[in-house]
């Protein structure tokens, strides 16, 4: 829970020009269609295609203007973690302190601006099973869940790591993130079979770092 | 999976092609550019050319076997093709060219026939010397000869390999040499252009001298089987062979030649015979005949004469050899035995002077006398007829051995006369033989005089040094583009093909089988601000 006397936190802002985009995405994400849920998980097939800057927009987007929703921003990408750097907030304590030191979830909540609050990976060390398996992070994800409005967590590559195949279990609804023009189909394809047997659902699929060759005004004609 | 479309929609083909764009430029770019190079770089070639008209020596009259012409100018054409593009007319214009001195062929003979010979074996001789230095050339350079191929083409009106055509003509492409003009001193373009036009000639004269000499080859084949003059011997022979068989005759056989014939078995008259031997034969069998006959008759009077010799009438007995063909003779002996008979009967019964017995052997006794008298003048007859049969049996055999004589003096003559015969039949097939294929080696001749002849319509025209040719620029150009393009687009789809990465919604939708929520476009650097 963000302490109301934090300034800097405020500051933390999406650009300009991908305040639309990602305004139009959340809008897709949790408030249109039968997909639409409190928490999504947020992840890629392989590396480098911008998961975590997704997310980081996603929650940004999500809790402006400032008091339309409360939004906890979760780094679950324990292995490179990137948000804490991403929105200038201090890299701990986060989730491996709340889960494995049982510190309180509260002490890891950094607001960054009025209605986001991010929950960095924190200390894991190489515990990254032991924190995924834990009950204690069920319990943590629950709570958040039901402390905010919705909670978006980011989490590491599913080709790579089991980490989000884990999580799809807890989390439920799972956003996809592909970057066009690079990411093979199939990598997305197997990304999300292995994120369905995890027990996850994917709601959807974002192309990310889209370019558009064709001109625009050839492209409204064809 | 979801269902997979494989027609691409518009927008995805301008998808392929915009985002592949700067690559497909490239490739047309790329082959423009280096067919323009080439072409501008191509080296610069001077052409000119001779024209040449096949004109058929003979049947000028076109309505006439039209057809066997076709088929004879398209031969000809096509082999024209051959000996002008031949290694040999290729090196000999090109030694013509660079000047080792080859023998000159000199085909004019002349009329005299000492000195057509003579210049002949000179023809001859020139040229075995030159097809020796040429071969030579030939081995040395492969490399020039195989820039020389390229150089020289032969065309006819129809195309490259179109063979019916009546005109044809050569044409050289030479290129410039830079290193050989330098070393000359002259300017590249006229020392090309003059090389050009002075090949084209030599190569000109290369091909008649080598069409000539191929054709004076065939008329001389022909020309030499006349002159040996086997038909003039054959001729010869024939007429002395008959000679001889004439001479034999008048000399040597005189009036015998049918029965030397009728003895060689070589007359086969209707008979089969003649006369002369009929005759021979004829006179054996008389004089056999005649034998037979005086045997008969002799015999006939030693019997007779036996029968005279006994003194008593009443002994005499007729031998059967007379009786069998004496009518008088039988009579007399069948009343002789009658009244023998009766004589016989009368005298046991009655004396000896009972007159009927008296008659009776009264008349006995005349007929005995008669008989005896009977007996004497058959003997008078034959002794005439034996004298006869004599004589001419003497005749008959001085006849026969005479003709026994004449026949076996003739005899050796046969052999002699078989020989001639034979001589003479042979001589004669030969001549006809050589008369048969004199006619032949005669047409041939008249022929050979006669082929379809080559002329030379145009001379090589000396090449303008200003316009050398070159590909055509702009149609090269054009043809690059065309094949750039079609390079690009082949690149931009089958890249687009083998790129499984996810390109568009669609596409993604499509593969998934999950909605997409939304695109993100690439945004440079950092999106948040603090």
């Amino acid at each position: 829970m963000a302490e109301p006397g934090i300034t800097q936190a405020s500051k933390a802002r999406l650009k300009h020009k991908a305040e639309d985009v990602f305004r139009g995405l959340w809008a897709s994400l949790f408030l249109s269609g039968p997909s639409a849920g409190k928490s999504v998980l947020i992840c890629s097939a392989d590396r480098k295609e911008g998961a975590s800057t997704m997310a980081c927009g996603l929650a940004l987007a999500g809790s402006e203007p400032a008091g339309i929703a409360r939004v906890a921003l979760v780094d679950m990408n324990v292995r490179q973690p990137k948000l804490a750097h991403m929105l200038r907030c201090n890299s701990g304590p986060g989730v491996g302190d709340v889960v494995l030191k049982g510190h309180p979830a509260e002490e890891a909540a950094q607001a960054v601006n009025a209605g986001l609050d991010l929950y960095t990976a924190g200390d894991v060390g190489d515990r990254v099973l032991e924190l995924l398996k834990s009950d204690a992070l069920g319990r943590f994800l629950h709570t958040i869940a039901e402390q905010y409005d919705h909670v978006v967590v980011d989490c590491a590559a599913a080709n790579q790591y089991a980490d989000a195949q884990v999580l799809a279990g807890r989390v439920g609804s799972v956003m996809l993130v592909a970057r066009s023009n690079a990411t093979p189909r199939e990598a997305v394809a197997l990304a999300k079979k292995r994120i369905e047997s995890g027990g996850g659902k994917v709601a959807g699929v974002v192309l990310n770092m889209r370019k558009y060759p064709v001109p625009k005004f050839l492209y409204k004609r064809v | 999976m979801a269902e997979r479309y494989s027609s691409k929609t518009l927008r995805e083909t301008v998808r392929v092609i915009a985002g592949r764009f700067w690559g497909m430029l490239l490739i047309l770019v790329i082959v423009v550019g280096g067919v323009t190079a080439v072409t501008l770089l191509a080296p610069k070639t001077y052409r000119t050319e001779a024209h040449l008209i096949a004109r058929p020596g003979r049947n000028t009259n076109p309505l006439q076997e039209t057809a066997p012409l076709r088929y004879e100018l398209v031969l000809f054409v096509t082999t024209q093709r051959q000996i002008i593009t031949s290694d040999y007319v290729l090196a000999t214009a090109m030694m013509m060219l660079d000047g080792p001195n080859l023998p000159k062929l000199d085909f004019a003979l002349g009329d005299d026939l000492a000195q057509r010979k003579a210049r002949s074996e000179a023809l001859a001789k020139a040229s075995e010397r030159r097809r020796e230095m040429v071969t030579e050339f030939v081995q040395a350079n492969p490399e020039l000869m195989r820039k020389l191929r390229k150089r020289v083409q032969v065309l006819t009106p129809g195309g490259p390999d179109a063979t019916f055509s009546q005109t044809f003509w050569i044409r050289v492409d030479w290129p410039e040499e830079a290193g050989l003009a330098a070393e000359k001193g002259e300017d590249v373009r006229q020392f090309a252009v003059h090389r050009t036009w002075e090949f084209t000639k030599h190569l000109v004269q290369a091909y008649e001298d080598r069409f000539t000499m191929l054709e004076s080859q065939r008329t001389q084949k022909a020309t030499d089987f006349l002159k040996r003059q086997a038909a003039m011997e054959a001729r010869n022979e024939f007429l002395e062979a008959s000679h001889a068989y004439e001479s034999f005759i008048k000399n040597q056989a005189k009036g015998d030649l049918p029965l030397v014939m009728s003895m060689s078995g070589t007359l086969s008259t209707a008979g089969g015979e003649l006369s002369e031997t009929v005759l021979l034969r004829q006179r054996k069998d008389d004089l056999m005949k005649i034998g037979d006959r005086v045997a008969r008759v002799e015999a006939l009077k030693t019997a007779i004469d036996q029968e005279l010799a006994k003194q008593d009438d009443r002994q005499l007995v007729v031998p059967d050899m007379v009786l069998q063909d004496n009518a008088t003779m039988q009579a007399l002996q069948a009343k002789i035995v009658d009244l023998k008979l009766m004589v016989n009967a009368l005298e046991p019964r009655y004396s000896s002077n009972y007159s009927e017995l008296r008659s009776a052997r009264k008349e006995l006794g005349l007929s005995l006398e008669d008989l005896r008298e009977q007996l004497r003048k058959q003997a008078d007859a034959l002794d005439i007829e034996l004298k006869m049969l004599r004589a001419s049996q003497e005749v008959l055999s001085r006849d026969s051995e005479r003709t026994e004589q004449r026949i076996a003096s003739l005899a050796p003559l046969v052999p002699e006369y078989e020989r001639l015969v034979a001589e003479l039949k042979a001589a004669q097939t030969n001549y006809d033989e050589q008369k048969k294929r004199g006619l032949d080696a005669a047409t041939a001749e008249r022929l050979a005089e006669n082929p379809v002849l080559v002329t030379l319509l145009d001379q090589p025209y000396m090449p303008d040094p200003d316009s050398p040719v070159r590909p055509i620029l702009w149609l090269n150009i054009a043809v690059s583009i065309l094949a750039g393009l079609v390079l690009a687009f082949v690149y931009a789809f089958l890249s687009d093909h083998f790129d499984h990465s996810l390109k568009s919604i669609d596409e993604a939708e499509r593969y998934l089988g999950t909605p997409v929520l939304g695109s993100v476009p690439k945004m440079g650097g950092n999106i948040v601000r603090t």
